[in-house]
């Protein structure tokens, strides 16, 4: 399984491909679903490892899931 | 299978408890909300919006979020390595790095509000900056309460309350820290990126 430190760097790579395509992206409806595809990924990679969900019961795992997708096709829906 | 892991697969024994995880749905749920009314009140007023959120800086955003991602990471590192060494000295200065940063944030984000209401940019500008300032002031204030926590929490750690085996409010506290770094990440891309 991935240390915290790989899921880190990864989290900040993330950041930075969200700062460098928001600057150099002319807006385009494919834009937002991307940002927000990558911050769900953010959310339940924080959710997984940092929040150690990973070893609760799936539940908890559902209901981060559920949050992700629910955050992702809401808010791209809306915009 | 140790008991507090054989624990943790039963759905009322999630990492850092019951409790500090009701807390945190509703404050997401919250947050959610907020973002979900401030995204409608967009549609009835796209160009405000968009020209309001270009006034809003996406580097300084940007730091702010790997500040605080990496503040996560540390606390991650700290509960490891208290789980395994008890209050080391290696614990000990991961969650100094966690407060530290956690401090800059706040530090940053303070520089930014100084910023805006420099320009004249307060709570009653316009419709956008009435809901950055609401959702992103009710964001800085569960910064500032998770660092109260976890100063509390630390300087418990150092005083010996807690051992590897004892470790609940430890867990809680880390927790409520990422809850922190979980609705920046819903925060920061609705109000500072999206289009």
């Amino acid at each position: 399984m991935f240390s915290n430190r790989t899921v880190w760097i990864a989290l900040v790579l993330l950041t930075l491909l969200g700062l460098s395509f928001s600057e150099s992206l002319r807006p385009s409806p494919g834009f937002n679903l991307y940002v927000l595809s990558l911050y769900g990924m953010k959310i339940f990679a924080i959710g997984l490892k940092f929040m150690e969900l990973k070893d609760a019961h799936p539940f908890w795992r559902i209901l981060l899931s559920g949050l992700v997708v629910f955050f992702v096709v809401s808010f791209s829906a809306i915009y | 299978m140790s008991k507090s892991e054989d624990r943790r697969k039963s759905i009322y024994y999630p990492p850092g408890g019951i409790l500090v995880w009701l807390f945190i749905v509703l404050e997401v749920a919250t947050f959610t909300m907020g973002l979900l009314t401030f995204a409608y009140q967009r549609m009835g007023n796209a160009q405000l919006f968009n020209t309001s959120r270009q006034m809003l800086d996406v580097s300084s955003g940007t730091v702010n979020t790997i500040v605080l991602l990496t503040s996560g990471f540390f606390m991650a590192e700290a509960l490891a390595v208290f789980k395994k060494e008890g209050g080391s000295r290696r614990c000990n200065l991961l969650m100094l790095g966690t407060i530290s940063l956690g401090g800059l944030f706040l530090l940053l984000k303070g520089i930014e509000y100084s910023s805006k209401l420099a320009k004249g940019i307060g709570l009653e500008h316009n419709q956008f900056f009435t809901y950055y300032w609401l959702l992103t002031g009710f964001h800085f204030l569960h910064v500032v309460v998770g660092l109260a926590i976890l100063i509390g929490i630390n300087l418990r750690i150092r005083a010996g309350h807690y051992n590897e085996k004892d470790c609940l409010d430890v867990e809680s506290a880390a927790a409520f820290w990422h809850m922190c770094d979980v609705i920046w990440l819903m925060l920061f891309p609705v109000m500072y990126l999206l289009r």
